[in-house]
């Protein structure tokens, strides 16, 4: 079985009418999402702002609570923990954020904030935390004067290595990433990519990689899930994905990334936004900018299904 | 005669520590129509350098060295004279679009604005032409949206607007500030579509600061790579992209993921961005270069043929 493996997740919050209003209306974030992941590999989880990757991985985390499906970790229920099962497990799946400033405590040190899981769960005696801590920063790449140092010392990719050498701490069988490198400037990122991919083959964890770089997610993943508005509209090895997209939005968002090499072109792109989460169109959620959608698309919505080659498309046309 | 010749300009800002030089000694050329890419990471001096070129720089900042547009020396200029040039003259987009327009001004009152504030137009035909600027910049349904305010409009429309307000007072030189970077990637290609095609009709020259080295190719003529308060290189741009001679945009090239088919690791440039609180000495990039010996150690280099290195690729 899966290291990860979700089924039918839905994630929804209410949203009031308005000051006076008694009427409340949910906004469907995540609508029916599977994914499975195994260990020792990356799945990359991509899409544009407000396509619900990143609230996919907050319910897979149990950081917002889901309002149906299933997530199973290594063979636990995630779903039903509570309490104390629910922060012993905790452990086993780590996430790893976008902007690691906001998500150190600006008072602690980097010594500090990373030894934090070690005493949560347990995991060594006060007097062995030093020791672990350091080796730990030794791996991700930090020297041992950085213990003392507050997050604010550090450069972008320093604290990212420190939010990493946190997760790692607990010793996780599976990593949630939120766009880990978004912030990085790219000769940086780069030193980041492969640190995570070497932590990863060492130690044979999982990764979820959620992000919106279509160059990142294709150098780093195994397989790609692409998200439209709520669900996923594909799934396939990632670099098949890339080179032989089958949806038409994922042709649309692969097209529109400016890829070096391509040359001084101007491409033409269809006009259209992604509509708003609160009023999905009706049928397959692409169809008002897909160029190729027929009447089916405007009332129908498309399944998930396989294909040949362990590829997984929601279109009625492929 | 270029359009904007920009000679030796040097920006610092004062700090409780001393002066911080965020950009220290650039000079580039840009001709009429033509677009210049201005690439480099955070903390190179590429947004402190366009702050300059539009008069915008903080009271506090100094600046030295010449910026002549159309053989106008800018930086000598009153605050009242840059009034007449910016809009009409030299025009400007930011990344953050909600950050430059007045949330209690609607869309065509933006834009009626400035376009009587720099022709003497009534107000009915300054409407008519405000509806034109939004039909041109590809907003749809241009009339009704005129009464729109800026938090009803997505980022992507917003930055239509902006670009809209920038280009109506028929600028020579439009300074486009990371114009995409806050924008999805499908509405990221719209607007680099949009802007290509208004330079096509328009005809103004534009200086295009990004860090995505792939939306600089898809734009720009010619390609200036910044470093650490300098310019490292500057040439055409599918030059610069397909034969990099200083070592940083070399390295800068390889480190972008998804170039390349997967293939192994990701080449990376080892340390990280200097501070311009900090620099090193010589040749700025020389404690992260692999072909850094002696004497980058201690002498700063200078541009030779669009290269600032000691050791540059030989050119093919």
């Amino acid at each position: 079985m899966s290291l990860l493996q979700v089924r039918d997740l839905a994630v929804r919050f209410p949203v009031s009418g308005g000051l006076l209003s008694r009427r409340r209306s949910w906004l469907q974030a995540v609508d029916g999402v599977d994914l499975d992941v195994e260990s020792g590999t990356t799945l990359g989880l991509v899409g544009e702002s407000g396509c619900g990757k990143s609230t996919t991985a907050k319910a897979i985390l149990r950081l917002v609570e889901p309002a149906r499906g299933a997530v199973r970790v290594d063979g636990t229920d995630v779903l039903a923990l509570s309490g104390g099962d629910l922060r012993r497990f905790r452990r086993r799946m780590q996430p790893v954020l976008q902007d690691p400033i906001s998500s150190l405590d600006p008072r602690r040190t980097a010594f500090q904030a990373v030894a934090e899981g070690l005493e949560v769960h347990r995991l060594c005696t006060p007097a062995q935390a030093r020791g672990r801590v350091q080796a730990l920063f030794e791996r991700v790449g930090l020297a041992p004067e950085h213990l003392d140092r507050l997050p604010h010392e550090f450069s972008g990719g320093q604290r990212q290595r420190i939010g990493i050498a946190r997760a790692l701490a607990v010793e996780p069988a599976l990593l949630v990433l939120d766009e880990p490198v978004s912030a990085l400037d790219v000769s940086v990122q780069a030193q980041v990519l492969n640190l995570l991919e070497d932590l990863r083959d060492e130690r044979g964890m999982g990764y979820l990689f959620v992000a919106h770089d279509m160059g990142v997610v294709r150098h780093f993943c195994d397989r790609i899930a692409v998200m439209y508005l709520g669900r996923i509209v594909e799934e396939g090895p990632a670099e098949e994905v890339c080179s032989a997209p089958s949806h038409p939005y994922t042709e649309l968002l692969i097209r529109s990334v400016p890829a070096l090499g391509s040359g001084r072109t101007t491409i033409s792109v269809p006009s259209g936004e992604m509509p708003s989460p609160l009023s999905p169109p009706a049928g397959c959620a692409f169809h008002p900018r897909c160029p190729e959608a027929t009447a089916r698309c405007a009332v129908e919505r498309p399944a998930l299904r396989s294909r040949d080659a362990g590829r997984q498309v929601a279109c009625h046309l492929r | 005669m270029s359009l904007l010749s920009v000679r030796d300009l040097r920006v610092s800002f004062g700090s409780p520590s001393g002066p911080v030089h965020a950009v220290d000694g650039i000079s580039f050329r840009l001709g009429e129509g033509e677009v210049l890419g201005l690439v480099g990471e955070s903390g190179c001096g590429k947004s402190a350098t366009a702050t300059a070129l539009c008069g915008l720089l903080p009271a506090g900042a100094r600046t030295s060295g010449s910026i002549s547009l159309s053989g106008q020396e800018l930086t000598v200029l009153p605050e009242d004279a840059w009034r007449r040039i910016r809009g009409r003259r030299v025009s400007m987009v930011f990344q953050d679009p909600m950050s430059s327009l007045n949330p209690l001004m609607s869309v065509g009152d933006h834009l009626v604005e400035t376009l009587r504030a720099h022709g003497d137009l009534p107000a009915r035909e300054a409407r008519a032409e405000a509806v034109q600027w939004l039909r041109r910049v590809g907003i749809p349904d241009p009339a009704a949206r005129m009464s729109s305010f800026p938090h009803e409009l997505s980022g992507g429309m917003r930055q239509r607007v902006m670009i809209a307000l920038a280009l109506c007072p028929g600028p020579d030189l439009l300074l486009a500030d990371e114009p995409t970077t806050a924008l999805d990637v499908t509405i990221q290609a719209q607007i680099l579509d949009l802007l290509a095609r208004l330079r096509d009709e328009l005809g103004m020259a534009m200086l295009f600061i990004t860090h995505d080295l792939g939306v600089v190719e898809r734009v720009a003529d010619r390609i200036a790579v910044m470093y650490a308060g300098g310019i490292a290189e500057e040439g055409p741009a599918a030059a610069v992209l397909a034969r990099p001679r200083h070592p940083y945009s070399r390295g800068l090239l390889a480190s972008v993921p998804g170039f390349h088919p997967r293939a192994g690791r990701l080449p990376s440039i080892p340390g990280s961005v200097p501070s311009p609180r900090d620099w090193p000495s010589g040749c700025r990039f020389h404690p992260r270069c692999p072909v850094a010996d002696g004497i980058c150690t201690t002498a700063a280099p200078t541009a030779a043929d669009g290269v600032a290195c000691h050791h540059p690729e030989a050119t093919a």
